[in-house]
């Protein structure tokens, strides 16, 4: 009886130890916490693009905050948006897929994603510079890339599931790819909702105004294009005109 | 030894040429192809080569005069609207003159014929004129007796300054007359054996274009008076129809700028029952070119069906003729505008006789014969026995038809159908890639899906249920190893 009586007064001293040095550890760290940066609830020491999905609050203060995110991680969900993309052209199961699979064109694919997305960081960022927005170019571009997960997600699954569905089942397909780009649109709202610190209207406001921007960068791009094609023109018409006097 | 070598080569060369004798491959003036799955037209053999033309001297008829209506019976005889001469020419299945129809008799005066357009002739015999310019439509029996004459139609459905012109016509078993009435949208007009106008019939729809939902949303803004100052949303006007041996009603229309429903099969409540599962079917030319900023879109002016219920169509725009299978499957494409036999200049009215296709042409005023070439008789044959169902003894031709094309997406269906029914899937799978048949691949598909969860479902469960067992069991065997642990511990 004594016997067991000494061991769980031992067992109850481990413990307390173990609590204590705790408490210590936890105070100690809360107190580095507090010298080194602003006061914050949590230290990440490594934001995890996923936990985004889940935590998109806290994951975007972090991001702003603390400036975490990497931008690693940023180019290497684009380049995974950009082969899944050219991946669901190629390999959607026979039933869902219209596309001509030997006309594959490599860049119309990279204009709708690399570039679109480079387009809408380089127009939000215009617009959040002239909009008082906080977020900094590569805030923007973390933010965006980890927004757009799910929706890069459901690609894959949607290809790889469309490769057993039979054309019953197809709205499957379009309701996951809806719920996936919902969860990324809310996501993206929230991101650009804390890195810029603007209210829900602003928003709201911004991106309408990125859209805007992205629709006038097109536009003067293509004009640009056809102008100097019209020089280019001009002045190989000159060059021959020369060569058949000369 | 070169000089040897080189002879012995080119005595080889010349010995491997076989002799072909007399018999001539013609060659069509024309190029035949067929659309893949994305409406890009890929060459094709002729499925129809011109067999022989005649003009109206060669026939013994007299030259034609802006012939407008060609018909042709079930037994062969040849009925011509010559309208420029104001008669009618009948010629026998032997091509010669049977009785020419200029002068006819109603209520003891005599009758001319003013501008006979449109021409139709029942099981029994009994001819049916649409006389456009003296705006009439005539009734005339087997002997030539006019029975029944309309003019100027009276009904409550019809406008006060309506002016009666019809222009094409047909006629069902059950004697109803159906008229094709120039300038009229409604529809076409029906008429009961009596000659009482009864209704219109299957209008053509408002087509829904970008144009006409800009209209319809002003519409809905402006008060009644600014809305009738503004243009009318009609539906397109039918350029001809024609009563097949079934009694569907089949109408062309000229102009239809969704490029849809060119060729309409009407059932008796009016509506469209030639459409394919991927909706209503798109007949003629699908690559469109634009000639000065002008759609050049095929025009259909006459439509014929055969006892089969195959469809030809005539387009006016690049003088071809296409045809077409009972479910609007494209079969076969012919001819072409210009001077070479086997070509038009202003084709009019076609029809099909005695196994051949006969197309009238007003500008060249004669009639060309067009013959079914080895490809297209094994297309023909194909086709009538898949439509039937038969696809085992289809699919036995449609081997030989790809191998004369390799094109026909129809031959794999084909193939695939047969291979599907005896449930070879991965066979049929592969076939209707090739035949571009989603529908048909899914519904495979599904079969194939089937079969492998039956034949694995037994082997996965198993593993599965021996996976949780091995876990439950190993989790409970540690369960139980700690609590004697304990035990062991509290002792």
């Amino acid at each position: 009886m004594t016997k067991t009586g000494i061991e769980a007064t031992d067992k109850t001293t481990a413990t307390l130890k173990a609590t204590l040095a705790e408490v210590v550890k936890t105070a100690f760290s809360a107190n580095k916490h507090a010298d080194s940066e602003q006061s914050s609830a949590f230290t990440i020491k490594r934001l995890n693009p996923l936990r985004v999905l889940l935590h998109p609050f806290e994951s975007f203060n972090a991001i702003k905050d603390e400036g975490k995110g990497s931008l690693i991680a940023t180019v290497a969900i684009i380049i995974v948006f950009f082969l899944a993309t050219i991946f669901k052209r190629q390999s959607t199961g026979y039933t869902f897929n219209m596309a001509d699979l030997n006309a594959l064109n490599i860049w119309i694919i990279a204009a709708k994603t690399i570039a679109l997305y480079g387009l809408w960081v380089a127009a939000n960022w215009a617009v959040a510079t002239w909009m008082d927005g906080e977020g900094k170019a590569k805030q923007i571009a973390v933010v965006s890339a980890y927004s757009i997960i799910p929706y890069v997600v459901a690609l894959v699954a949607t290809t790889l599931l469309s490769n057993v569905l039979v054309m019953e089942e197809g709205m499957f397909l379009q309701y996951i790819v809806a719920v996936s780009a919902l969860w990324s649109a809310l996501l993206m709202f929230i991101g650009m909702n804390i890195i810029h610190d603007y209210g829900a209207l602003k928003t709201l406001q911004s991106i309408a105004l990125t859209f805007v921007a992205m629709g006038i960068a097109v536009f003067l791009a293509v004009l640009f294009y056809t102008l100097f094609n019209q020089v280019y023109l001009f002045f190989y018409t000159i060059y021959n005109e020369l060569l058949f006097r000369l | 030894m070169r000089i040897k070598l080189a002879l012995v080569l080119a005595l080889l060369l010349l010995l491997s040429f076989p002799f072909q004798g007399e018999k001539a491959y013609a060659e069509a003036p024309y190029e035949a192809y067929v659309y893949n799955e994305w409406d890009q037209s890929k060459a094709a053999p002729a499925s129809y080569l011109p067999e022989v033309s005649y003009s109206g001297a060669e026939l013994g008829i007299g030259a034609l005069q802006e012939p407008q209506d060609l018909f042709v019976t079930s037994n062969g005889d040849i009925y011509i609207a010559d309208t420029g001469n104001k008669r009618i020419v009948v010629l026998d299945q032997q091509l010669q003159q049977k009785k020419i129809i200029d002068k006819l008799t109603w209520n003891g005066a005599e009758l001319e014929l003013s501008l006979p357009t449109g021409l139709f002739v029942a099981e029994d015999g009994t001819l049916f004129i649409a006389d456009k310019e003296a705006g009439r439509v005539i009734r005339v029996n087997d002997s030539l007796e006019v029975e029944l004459v309309i003019e100027a139609p009276q009904s409550p459905l019809i406008a006060d300054g309506f002016v009666f012109k019809p222009v094409k016509l047909a006629a069902d078993n059950a004697g109803r007359i159906y008229v094709l009435s120039e300038g009229q949208f409604f529809g076409l007009m029906q008429f009961d054996d009596k000659g009482n106008f009864t209704s219109y019939y299957g209008s053509n729809r408002v087509e829904v274009t970008p144009t006409v939902v800009l209209e319809t949303f002003w519409k809905n803004l402006l008060s009644k008076e600014q809305r009738d100052s503004m243009v009318k949303l009609l539906p397109i006007e039918y350029s001809n129809l024609h009563i097949g041996h079934d009694n569907f009603v089949y109408t062309t229309t000229i102009i239809s700028q969704n490029s849809r429903e060119e060729i309409k099969k009407l059932n008796p409540l009016g509506n469209n029952v030639l459409v394919t599962s991927q909706g209503v079917a798109d007949f003629g030319d699908k690559e469109i070119s634009y000639k000065n900023s002008v759609k050049q879109d095929s025009s259909f002016i006459d439509v014929a069906i055969d006892h089969d219920g195959f469809i030809i169509g005539l387009d006016r725009t690049r003088g071809k003729v296409f045809e077409y299978d009972a479910e609007g499957n494209a079969i076969a494409v012919f001819g072409s505008l210009g001077f070479q036999r086997g070509t038009f200049q202003q084709p009019i009215a076609l029809s099909y006789w005695q196994d051949q296709i006969v197309v009238l042409d007003a500008g060249k005023r004669n009639l060309t014969f067009f013959k079914r070439s080895e490809y297209g008789e094994l297309v023909r044959q194909a086709t009538v026995l898949y439509n039937q169902g038969l696809y085992e003894e289809a699919a036995v031709l449609w081997q030989e038809v790809i191998r004369r094309n390799a094109n026909n997406s129809i031959a794999y269906l084909g193939i695939a159908k047969a291979l599907e029914k005896e449930e070879r899937y991965d066979e049929a799978l592969a076939y209707y890639k090739l035949g571009a048949d989603r529908y048909g691949y899914s519904d495979t598909f599904a079969l194939k899906r089937m079969e492998t969860v039956r034949s694995n479902l037994p082997l996965v469960m198993t593993i599965l249920l021996l996976a949780l067992a091995a876990y439950y069991g190993v989790k409970g065997l540690r369960l139980a190893r700690s609590r004697k642990r304990k035990e062991a511990a509290r002792q």
